[in-house]
């Protein structure tokens, strides 16, 4: 058949379906040398990670016991939670995913990096400008506009060291040896692209420049909705579309579902986020539009997460073999949660309730930790054993991992919508007053307290792993006793 | 896989699971593994697309307020984008014949309206402009549309003038300067409307020259608001 032999020319000349094949000697020549830089990044990332995740437990228990380390300038809830939320995103998720992207494009690439120094430099500018504008805020210089919160001066180190970390990147894409462009690098590249676009318009006009006040909120709401939309979720999903076939074995189930899927993301993610304020003083107008936005985001969704459940079908052995697998398989069913609670929250009736609640924090928090970070741990634990050159020391540890990040995640975004509904519900009550409303929600805030209490120790977990990897790479001599849970792990 | 287990050489990593490289190329898959990855998308993604797509176009009609920059209520303003709608997109004919009356009439009836004796008629208490006697609406508005030539008398006084015609002013701009005019200065008649405007205008279309009293006492008194509601309290009458 001719159409056939055309097909499977198609085929051969593209090799779309999967991540290509290097040799194995190119692979450990990459490897060695990404290995300082990528593990530099994780090192940094897992560091901010626990960083913010500390904070945010104490930020949730500030919201319950009002007198915990009350009169501490510092330490009071309006600037814990900025440095808190800032840390998990700018230091934890930004440059975890960097690391992971870093890896899977040289990789896919078939090229080893050069000149490494300058990015370890560049990580090391960018950690020194979180730190900054972390202290900045705690000593009470921060903005007070949301994922804005550093200070202006601290925005510059960010955004040099992420133009120097983007810019390996795209140098070793345009230096490809496969010229195929495989599904991943078009989400990277849409991401590293995203982000000093994203970073340098909001900075511009809000914390250097003060644009007129009506448009400060629009260009808010389009940051910190974009900042997912457009730069993390399109790592998530460039991620997954490498580590499943990886992992599986399984190619891409159809190439023209993830093409769709893609555009479609380009097009409307960028529209989404003015939802924020329905029936607020912006344009009737930009408000709609993103209405329309919010709602059309399901058909990449379906596209994205009907092409990764096709793939992982009957997968239900690497499933429980594999950890990376595992940890795919809850981000996806985060993004697709989160999708669905964007979408009531556009519903403008719906708003109308769900609106000053915590309904719309539990979706940011679902999206950072769940679609996002369990994505990024799955690409760390499926890239730092070929980094270290050894396989992870303890399999109970990451079980702790995984299931106190489900439980966690999955209380805390229960207690922040089912509570942010039951409480915008007693808002609307006119014959409710407001005290009363805050104490009808008080059970909720303690079930995130729980939420984050565990959700910190899955983190630690992961972090004394890691660690304990880091401590074998160097001492492979030495017996390490990494796993405490052993016994415990062998009679389950 | 047993994760406790340490290894140490790089063939050891091919045991994890999570370790397998895929050295296969898409040539080693069967036939129908490499011609399912360019399947067609499903029939029922696309329905589902194309009827958001269709929603998408009903909800933006009904609720974009016509793309304006200066619309923060979509009630207010038509799917069209037109100003049918209600109060937003409506013009204050009080702000608008004010600046029409400062921009064309204050020169000769002055800015309080009171005009200049013997020379430009006054404008406050006339029963020109406030429609009693044998004056109509309709007189008011072809009096502005055309202009007025010759001896006439308003308030008992006489005056012998010539008034330039507007015929150039919208319906809009004329009605809304009469407006105007009828609600300042202490006058209370009620407003003029564009449509009456329109359709005095359209009664008297071949016209261009100014009127004299004789021709505008010959015309039949015609009041905007209809013999329903009469225009003024009738007590004239």
């Amino acid at each position: 058949m001719s159409h056939e032999s055309s097909l499977s020319q198609v085929q051969a000349a593209t090799n779309f379906s999967e991540p290509a094949p290097l040799h194995a000697t190119t692979r450990a020549e990459i490897d060695a040398s990404l290995r300082f830089p990528v593990l530099l990044f994780f090192r940094t990332a897992l560091f901010w990670l626990l960083f913010g995740s500390i904070l945010c437990t104490m930020t949730s228990l500030k919201l319950v016991v009002p007198c915990f380390l009350d009169g501490i300038n510092f330490l009071s809830y309006g600037r814990l939670l900025p440095v808190a939320l800032d840390a998990l995103l700018y230091g934890w998720a930004i440059p975890a995913g960097l690391g992971i992207s870093l890896w899977m494009v040289a990789r896919l690439c078939g090229r080893p990096l050069r000149c490494s120094k300058l990015l370890v430099a560049a990580t090391f500018f960018w950690n020194t400008g979180v730190f900054l504008g972390s202290l900045g805020v705690l000593c009470g210089y921060g903005t007070s506009i949301p994922w804005l919160e550093y200070p202006n001066w601290a925005s510059v180190p960010l955004f040099i060291a992420f133009l120097l970390m983007g810019v390996w990147i795209v140098l070793l894409f345009s230096a490809r040896q496969p010229r195929s462009i495989y599904i991943t690098q078009w989400y990277f590249l849409l991401g590293l692209c995203a982000f000093p676009w994203l970073y340098a318009t909001a900075n511009m006009f809000l914390t250097w420049g003060s644009i007129q006040a009506s448009a400060q909120g629009p260009i808010i709401a389009w940051y910190s909705a974009n900042i997912f939309g457009l730069f993390l979720i399109p790592l998530a999903l460039g991620i997954i579309y490498y580590l499943i076939p990886k992992i599986t074995g399984a190619p891409i189930y159809s190439y023209y579902l993830a093409v769709l899927g893609f555009f479609s993301l380009l097009l409307l993610a960028g529209w989404s986020g003015m939802t924020l304020f329905l029936g607020g003083p912006i344009p009737v107008w930009m408000v709609s539009a993103s209405v329309v936005a919010t709602m059309l985001m399901m058909i990449p969704v379906a596209a994205v997460i009907l092409n990764y459940a096709k793939m992982l079908q009957g997968q239900v052995a690497a499933l429980k073999e594999s950890p990376a697998l595992r940890f795919i398989a809850f981000g996806i069913i985060a993004y697709l949660v989160a999708t669905l609670l964007n979408l009531a929250f556009a519903i403008p009736t719906w708003n109308g309730i769900l609106h000053f609640t915590h309904y719309s924090n539990g979706i940011i928090i679902l999206t950072l930790l769940g679609a996002v970070s369990m994505v990024f741990f799955a690409g760390i634990y499926y890239i730092a054993p070929r980094l270290f050159g050894f396989s992870w020391l303890c399999s109970c540890s990451i079980r702790c991992h995984f299931w106190l990040a489900v439980v966690g995640l999955s209380l805390m975004v229960v207690s922040m919508t089912l509570g942010g509904l039951l409480e915008g519900l007693a808002l609307d009550d006119a014959a409710i007053t407001w005290v009363n409303v805050l104490s009808f929600a008080a059970p909720w805030r303690w079930l995130n307290v729980i939420a984050w209490i565990l959700l910190l120790l899955s983190y630690v977990s992961f972090v004394r792993l890691f660690g304990n990897m880091l401590f074998h790479a160097t001492h492979p001599d030495q017996k390490v006793s990494a796993c405490s849970f052993n016994s415990l792990a062998s009679v389950s | 896989m047993n994760p406790s287990n340490i290894h140490h050489s790089s063939d050891d990593l091919q045991l994890a699971r999570d370790l397998v490289e895929i050295n296969h190329a898409p040539a080693s898959l069967h036939n129908a593994d490499r011609n399912g990855f360019l399947r067609p998308l499903p029939l029922w993604l696309m329905a589902f697309s194309m009827f958001l797509f269709f929603w998408a176009g009903m909800y933006l009609a009904y609720n974009s307020g016509g793309f304006k920059a200066n619309v923060f209520d979509a009630s207010v303003v038509s799917w069209s984008g037109g100003g049918s709608g209600g109060a937003a997109a409506a013009v204050d004919m009080k702000v608008l014949g004010k600046k029409v009356f400062t921009q064309t009439c204050v020169i000769c009836h002055q800015a309080t309206g009171l005009g200049v004796p013997g020379q430009f008629p006054p404008l406050v208490g006339t029963e020109w402009v406030l429609s009693q006697d044998w004056h109509g609406d309709n007189h008011l508005v072809k009096q502005v549309l055309y202009g007025m030539q010759g001896p006439i008398t308003v308030k008992g006084l006489p005056y012998n003038n010539a008034m330039a015609a507007w015929s150039q002013l919208s319906d809009q701009q004329i009605a809304a300067v009469l407006t105007y005019v009828r609600s300042e200065w202490g006058n209370n008649a009620p407003p003029i409307t564009t449509e009456f405007v329109t359709k005095v205008r359209a009664d008297t279309k071949p016209r261009t020259e100014a009127w004299n009293l004789a021709e505008m006492k010959a015309i039949p008194k015609e009041m905007c608001s209809g013999s329903a509601a009469p225009a003024t309290p009738p007590a004239k009458k």
